[in-house]
């Protein structure tokens, strides 16, 4: 009899439990497994379906860095925040955010995470720099920034030399040599083939127009220096134009190889590998 | 300790409730991933036959699972990881049906991501496998549907009348004879500017076409015979040349586009109104 | 043989697209979608509409209008950029005024006419022809977008 009631308890005990597929311990390994597999999202989900007690500093790491790839910031900064102060993941876990600070451009934030929380971080203080170069604030790049002079900093501060003297054109310039010779303009900006063609359209109007003069041909005449002052004016305003899109493209690529070198250096943070 | 017939009986009928409790997990956590699949809820059901692949240690609902994700995907319209997971499922499979659907799901998934020219490779190679002769008709009906997805109106029509599908075989062939023929069109404008837009239906295009062409020829050809030969170059390049090249372009151009509407007439009717067995 | 050969073929290729494709489809929850069998295509309809009031442009609108009905559509697709030499030149003077758009036209025509190395100034528009917006020429600098050549602008 004792072995019957035994027997029914045991077995009703074992079919109410809940499947041990969704045990904290199985749904941890599976949600590792999909976090290797960079399905991010599920990962992220699957981890905080964990009970709060297993949410160890590693997993909420992960679930802001998780959240952090797929585009999430918000929720990303909250779980980086909730990283405990004497947990070795702190520290990625501050440069994760100061990233995601830097990409967002949240100068405010980023600011009061370098000056105020962590001002001893060497790493910090490198993303600050770039931050300040890359919104072109260059007065609140100050010699304390440049700390020391390693690879990074030396980098850096030829950046920053670039910004503050960039090598553009002068629109000015450009208009004026457009209007003495039509088409150097163009060609003093870089735009070789084109102030070419502005000068030799320029030149064959002014041609037609003057041989149309003399043969007096009026009404043609009157046509073709029509069009060569059209194209005269025309290169002239275009000269200070491609002198304009030459300066952005200046800008452009400054703000190019500043992304570059911060990606080469994955902004200065050590990524930890969780999938062997 | 003998143990006598009662107490090995209680064991024993504990060991096999653990054994089937165990099994059962497995068809329970399959079962809620089935019930998220009918409801349409197909991100969540990935997450579960993930779930059922990564802790199956056995294999046994591996094709199943992978099958599935890879149907969830193609409800989803994410074809190329679908044609994925099929592929996985193929591999995975363990008889002759389940290898034929996963390939057919390939070649389906493939004609819906317009890349007809696998879904034809995939189909040609299940046409000359022994192991589907029994299919051949099924491979034959979705050799019909890729051609129809290539703009093969005329092929579509051949396939569908020879296993019997005399409505789908009807609409190819419909099709097909309302659609323009882009090189008569092209050909028949360079013989006589104009004609090839008269052919497609734009009238006024081919009217001002045929003046153009006139016009600058009669330039051309009167500057020629008053020696005024520098003006009748110019006259033939810029005018004639540009018309005249103008002329069959357009005729090209209404062609395909008059094309594309009556080929997405039929497109829209199948996609929406047709009854049958869609890819 | 050979078929486990192309099988163990397609497990690889498969394993090396998948960690890259099929994970980042899922960064973002989904839903099902109905499929879409028609086919896409981009008929170049011409906007014949007017968008502003003032003389200058209503005058230039329709000059322009009469050209594309009567000359532009006829004498087939002739301009290596986007948007074409008229539309740019009706753009310029909706963008800014008639006389600057007369001058941003005239630059346009000389670029036209330079047919060397475009392909290293201009970004591609649709895989099909250069992508040249009058936002650029506006001489105002915030309207500056630069895209770099060899990208396509969809």
């Amino acid at each position: 009899m004792l072995r019957f009631f035994l027997t029914i308890l045991f077995s009703v005990t074992l079919v109410a439990q809940t499947n041990p597929l969704k045990s904290d311990e199985n749904r941890k390994l599976f949600a590792d497994h999909l976090y290797c597999q960079q399905d991010y999202l599920r990962a992220a989900e699957e981890y905080e379906a964990l009970s709060k007690m297993n949410l160890s500093d590693t997993i909420l790491y992960k679930i802001g860095k998780s959240y952090s790839i797929i585009g999430n910031t918000h929720k990303a900064l909250n779980y980086f925040s909730s990283i405990q102060s004497n947990s070795s993941l702190l520290k990625n876990a501050i440069l994760e955010s100061a990233r995601i600070f830097y990409l967002a451009e949240d100068s405010n934030s980023l600011d009061k995470l370098v000056n105020d929380i962590h001002p001893s971080s060497v790493e910090l203080k490198k993303l600050l720099i770039a931050f300040y170069l890359k919104i072109n604030h260059l007065d609140k790049v100050n010699n304390d920034l440049f700390l020391f002079d390693d690879d990074d900093m030396s980098i850096l501060k030829s950046l920053y030399e670039r910004r503050k003297n960039p090598a553009y054109k002068s629109e000015t310039v450009a208009g004026i040599l457009s209007a003495i010779i039509p088409g150097s303009g163009k060609i003093y900006t870089e735009n070789f083939g084109d102030g070419i063609t502005a000068f030799i359209l320029t030149g064959i109007f002014s041609y037609l127009a003057y041989d149309n003069f003399k043969h007096s041909h009026q009404f043609r005449a009157y046509l073709f220096s029509g069009l060569a002052a059209g194209f005269y004016l025309g290169n002239i305003y275009g000269s200070v134009a491609s002198a304009q899109i030459f300066n952005a493209k200046v800008n452009f690529n400054f703000l190019n190889e500043l992304t570059e070198f911060l990606s080469s250096k994955n902004y200065f943070i050590n990524e930890i590998e969780f999938c062997k | 300790m003998k143990l006598n017939f009662v107490n090995r009986l209680f064991f024993f009928i504990l060991l096999q409730q653990i054994k089937i409790l165990s099994q059962n997990y497995f068809v329970e956590q399959l079962e809620l991933a089935d019930s998220l699949f009918k409801k349409q809820n197909y991100f969540d059901a990935i997450t579960e036959y993930k779930r059922l692949l990564f802790f199956d240690s056995s294999d046994s609902f591996r094709f199943y699972s992978n099958y599935q994700i890879g149907l969830c995907y193609k409800n989803g319209a994410k074809y190329s990881d679908a044609i994925g997971y099929f592929v996985l499922a193929e591999i995975n499979s363990t008889n002759n049906e389940e290898l034929f659907n996963s390939k057919i799901q390939q070649a389906r998934t493939n004609i819906l991501r317009r890349t007809t020219s696998r879904a034809e490779k995939i189909l040609s190679e299940m046409e000359n496998d022994k192991r589907f002769d029994q299919y051949k008709n099924e491979i034959k009906y979705w050799r019909g549907w890729s051609f129809i997805f290539s703009d093969k109106w005329e092929d579509a029509h051949h396939i569908f009348s020879e296993i019997g599908e005399t409505n789908l075989a009807q609409i190819c062939l419909n099709t097909h004879d309302e659609l323009y023929s882009v090189d008569f069109a092209k050909y028949s404008s360079m013989i006589l500017p104009g004609l090839g837009q008269f052919y497609t239906g734009e009238y006024l295009s081919g009217l001002l076409s045929l003046a153009w062409n006139v016009f600058a020829g009669y330039l051309t050809v009167t500057a020629f015979n008053q020696e005024r030969i520098f003006d009748g170059i110019v006259s033939a390049n810029l005018l004639w040349f540009r018309f005249y090249r103008g002329n069959f372009q357009n005729a090209e151009k209404f062609a395909e586009e008059k094309n594309i509407r009556i080929a997405n007439e039929t497109l829209f009717y199948l996609q929406n109104e047709f009854n049958g067995i869609k890819p | 043989m050979l078929y486990s050969i192309r099988n163990s073929v397609a497990v690889i290729l498969f394993f090396l697209f998948a960690v890259s494709s099929v994970a980042q489809t899922d960064w973002q929850r989904w839903e099902k979608v109905q499929p879409d069998y028609l086919k896409s295509f981009y008929p170049s309809e011409r906007n014949f509409s007017y968008t502003k009031s003032d003389l200058p442009y209503l005058l230039s609108k329709t000059l322009i209008n009469t050209y594309w009905i009567f000359i532009s559509d006829l004498d087939g697709d002739n301009c290596p950029f986007h948007p074409s030499c008229s539309s740019f030149f009706l753009q310029s003077i909706e963008e800014t005024n008639l006389i600057q758009g007369t001058l941003m036209f005239f630059d346009r025509f000389t670029r036209d006419a330079n047919p060397v190395n475009r392909e290293e100034h201009y970004p591609v528009y649709k895989n099909y022809r250069f992508y040249d917006p009058p936002q650029l020429y506006t001489l105002s600098k915030d309207k500056i977008h630069l895209i770099p050549p060899y990208t396509v602008v969809k």
